[in-house]
């Protein structure tokens, strides 16, 4: 056992040289809110960049952060607030989800995990707000890319290949990211008892409309019992939320719009800036599954395609479901344990939705058997080994992260 | 401009090299005549021209596929084209190469409303993509000012931008799926109506990467709902300095509009000249501002707006009163480049970024090197995202002002990197800034993009001579060194 606990990108370097002449791997970790996420990395040397805080450059008028990648996301939300402004990808927490109470959710682990909350749909995914980094390669070489401007295609953009990586590129020091203004106003429209097809339908008719719609989630009825909004809670219904934000005039209008738009599809209801903001928060952070640990599997799917992925699913599994990005994103806990093979089974299903199926949570599902993501067409994963290669020549960050067996 | 030296074993192959095509495509495209081959000897950057050895024009993702397949066995350049927009050579032929046209990859294949997408083969127009989904109430976002021409294959190369990108993003930002076919021949289908897929983001570093990786044969775009209303405002000031005060003020106020730009007075003159957009002549800094949504919403931010620009001093508001009003407002923008074209003989755009702060810093250094060189130089400014646009006067006839251009140019893209900033912002590295790469990245930078490229293409044949300096043999770049010499990898076989 090893730990590294670097303060510059120098000892990182040194780390990193150290681990390639005595042909040892690194596991890479920040604040630990993301343990457990991904495969078991075989490796005894640790680096762990907690050391590496602090937000070196912020000019709310530039709408660009910059920080230590070990830097707490909450550190950088209340400094953002307090110049009205946010990371408007709504980064999740799933500390509670992954059983990590207690740890902290760093900036860099946020970009390396690439996670986004329901704001994606709007907006777009963390990696659309990564402009720039400086990281220590798997080669030990310190390098940059991107910058600290919005509009930049100067060279590779390399931040995209970094953001989602989980550590097995490089390690990231620094981060520039892109801020938003906040919302003055929030709210959401509820609208109750839907069946799960019919709320891809409704969400779908939302998001083509000219309502500007930043948040569109369905919670069949077991799911939104769960939730600690009281309406959504106790509503003994399915609930299919959409969220408009914005300034207060154009909120107050389009929520009246949108309400009767809605009203035909069922009864409609509506949650105002606490109660919203409460409920896309559990939402972003799968609080409906924190309760005990059963396999959850994270499912990217065209969206309209959603409830009947999920139909074809309970045919053959019990399962506990919700949707996100407007049916897009299916939260899906695994009810009963049917053997091992479900997980390639599972895949299948999700390839023949033209959909891509993580396992976010194992639970008791053999991690080994069925890995966290799998790359399944051979020319796409011999690029991924290509990609690996040239940043971590000799593997050594975080082996057996991610993609299984593949690299 | 020094580009890879000529292969003589690629020109004496020229004979084998068209039989081989000619085998799998109809004869008319395979373009190996001297006088149809000047047709694609430079792109928007004509002060760089070179016929291409040969010019081949598929019809499918296979034909393009076969064609890199027999570049690969015979180890010949490939450089693929659009529509040849490019402002930084990116399209620029090597003599000793095989130019892949793909004008007639030009077909919508699917729009799908409910999944708010639209699949395209990669010749089709940024345009087209927004007209075909007009009817439905949808467009495509980014909007370059060559929408007219350019191809979306060519929007995923050079990551374009646009006048809206502050709000709606770039092409990066855009874009769901693509299919591209690798230089070894295999087609890549990467990600499709879903918004995440499965490995590290081959569709972000793909985006950008100005056709030296892949060949782009199709994309998946997002479409948006058009905004309901959209209404511009004009408004002038008497000195850059206070125009780029209100520009901070408003996103300070959390107003992010749908487009801002800025024009210096040379600039309006030249533009007004053109157009007759009604732009304030007297005014030495104008601003474009667009604020779109529901019309509630707008008229808001408009009233805002205003404010804030009186604030800041400004001589002139106009606000657009109908969509006419407001295309007429932004007709002048959209024209500034010709515009600029017919009162100077030559001009050579320049594309750094700065943060927005730096402005008032590089518009009078801009002024001071216009001095020095001897040169006019009219500003355009996507003031929002802190895109730079000055246009430098001169005249090719004239000897030695091509030379005095250029090192005007590269003076202002030094100061962009200085203050902070890139070398472009939206045009792309292609032959055109590839020197000043060292500017802004160091040797190891440069050698992990290098290493990037090698992924993707081992033998370096796509797009050869564009935006790295300094050509390094993949095997070369692949190699570890540890420091005090303790332990030395060899060439690793896999790279």
């Amino acid at each position: 056992m090893k730990e590294f606990w670097p303060n510059t990108s120098a000892e990182i370097k040194t780390a990193i040289l150290d681990a390639l002449s005595c042909d040892r791997a690194l596991a890479v970790c920040g604040g630990g809110s993301k343990a457990g996420l991904g495969g078991e990395v075989n490796s005894d040397w640790v680096l762990n960049t907690s050391n590496f805080t602090g937000i070196v450059d912020y000019e709310p008028n530039e709408l660009v952060l910059t920080a230590k990648a070990g830097t707490p996301i909450s550190e950088i939300a209340s400094v953002l607030k307090e110049a009205s402004q946010h990371l408007s990808f709504e980064p999740p927490d799933w500390q509670l989800f992954l059983g990590n109470e207690g740890s902290i959710q760093t900036i860099g682990g946020v970009i390396a995990s690439n996670f986004s909350g329901p704001r994606r749909i709007a907006t777009g995914a963390a990696r659309d707000f990564f402009l720039g980094l400086e990281m220590v390669t798997g080669r030990g070489e310190i390098i940059k890319s991107g910058g600290k401007v919005f509009k930049n295609v100067t060279g590779y953009d390399l931040c995209k290949l970094l953001a989602g990586s989980y550590g097995t590129l490089g390690v990231l020091t620094e981060v520039s990211v892109k801020c938003q203004p906040l919302s003055q106003k929030v709210r959401t429209v509820l609208v109750l008892n839907l069946s799960e097809q019919q709320a891809v339908e409704v969400m779908s008719d939302g998001l083509n409309s000219h309502l500007s719609i930043t948040g569109a989630a369905h919670l069949p009825e077991k799911t939104a019992s769960k939730s600690r909004v009281n309406y959504v809670g106790q509503a003994g219904t399915s609930i299919t939320a959409l969220r408009i934000e914005g300034v207060e005039v154009s909120v107050i209008e389009r929520c009246e719009k949108l309400r009767k738009r809605m009203s035909a599809f069922g009864t409609v209801e509506e949650l105002h800036y606490h109660n919203s903001k409460k409920l896309w928060e559990e939402i972003a952070d799968i609080n409906y599954f924190c309760d005990n640990k059963e396999p959850v599997w994270r499912v990217s799917i065209p969206p309209y395609s959603g409830a009947a992925f999920v139909e074809a699913v309970r045919r053959e599994l019990n399962v506990e479901v919700y949707f996100d990005w407007g049916g897009g994103l299916v939260w899906m806990k695994l009810l009963e344990h049917k053997g091992e093979k479900w997980g390639s089974e599972m895949r299948a299903l999700a390839r023949k939705y033209s959909a891509h199926a993580a396992l976010v949570r194992p639970g008791n599902v053999n991690p080994k058997r069925t890995p966290f993501f799998e790359v399944e067409d051979p020319g796409i994963a011999w690029l991924n080994r290509q990609i690996k290669h040239s940043f971590d020549p000799k593997g050594i960050l975080n082996p057996g992260k991610i993609f299984g067996a593949l690299l | 401009m020094e580009m890879p030296s000529l292969d003589p074993e690629a020109l004496a192959r020229r004979p084998e090299l068209i039989r081989a095509l000619r085998h799998f495509l109809p004869p008319e495209h395979v373009i190996a005549d001297q006088a149809s081959l000047r047709a694609y000897e430079c792109d928007g950057l004509t002060a760089y021209k070179q016929k291409p050895m040969l010019v081949a024009l598929p019809e499918t993702t296979q034909q393009v596929s076969q064609i890199l397949r027999v570049c690969s066995d015979l180890g010949v350049k490939i450089v693929p084209r659009g529509a040849g927009t490019s402002l930084s050579g990116g399209a620029l032929p090597v003599a000793d190469g095989v130019m892949i046209g793909l004008a007639k990859f030009n077909q919508i294949l699917e729009i799908d409303y409910h999944n708010r997408c639209a699949v395209v083969q990669s010749g089709v127009t940024n345009l087209a993509i927004s007209e075909a989904v007009r009817s439905h109430g949808f467009y495509y976002a980014p909007d370059p000012s060559s929408q007219i021409a350019c191809t979306i294959g060519g929007n995923v190369a050079e990551n374009s931008g646009g006048v809206h990108c502050l709000k709606y993003g770039l092409t990066t930002h855009n874009i769901l799926g693509l299919e591209c076919v690798i230089p070894d021949g295999r087609v890549i289908r990467l990600g499709g109506k879903a918004l995440d897929s499965a490995g590290y983001d081959l569709i972000g570093v793909l985006t950008g990467s100005e056709g030296l990786l892949a060949v782009i044969t199709e994309v998946t775009v997002r479409i948006l709902p058009k905004p309901e209303t959209a209404r511009a405002m004009l408004i002038g000031f008497s000195s850059s300095e206070a125009s780029g005060n209100c520009v901070a003020s408003i996103i300070g106020a959390g107003i992010i509009p749908a487009g801002m730009e800025m024009m210096d007075r040379p600039a309006i003159n030249a533009a007004e000249d053109f157009v007759s957009a009604g732009y304030p002549r007297e005014s030495e800094a104008l601003l474009i501002v667009e604020l779109d949504g529901p019309k509630i919403e707008v008229d808001f931010l408009i009233s805002r707006v205003e404010k804030l620009a009186a604030e800041a001093g400004a001589d002139t508001v106009r606000i657009s009163n109908s969509d006419e009003e407001r295309e007429m407002f932004w007709k002048g923008r959209k024209s500034a480049f010709p515009a600029v074209g017919r009162i100077s003989p030559d001009y050579y755009c320049m594309d750094g970024t700065i943060p927005r702060k730096a402005l008032p810093r590089v518009l009078s250094a801009i002024m001071g090197m216009s001095k020095k060189y001897g040169l006019s130089v009219a500003n355009v400014f996507h003031a929002g995202d802190g895109n730079l646009h000055p246009l430098i006067l001169f005249d090719a006839n004239v000897p030695g002002q091509l030379e005095r251009a250029e090192d005007f140019g590269s003076e202002i893209l030094r100061l962009c990197v200085e203050v902070g900033g890139v070398l472009t912002g939206e045009h792309g590295v292609g032959v055109e800034k590839r020197d000043l790469m060292g500017v802004m990245f160091s040797d190891d930078d440069l050698k992990q993009q290098q290493r990037v490229k090698c992924a993707f293409d081992p033998l370096q044949l796509l797009n050869p001579g564009k935006v790295f300096p300094v050509l390094h043999r993949c095997a070369e770049l692949g190699r570890m060194h540890i420091h005090d010499g303790k332990v030395t990898f060899p060439e690793l076989p896999r790279f």
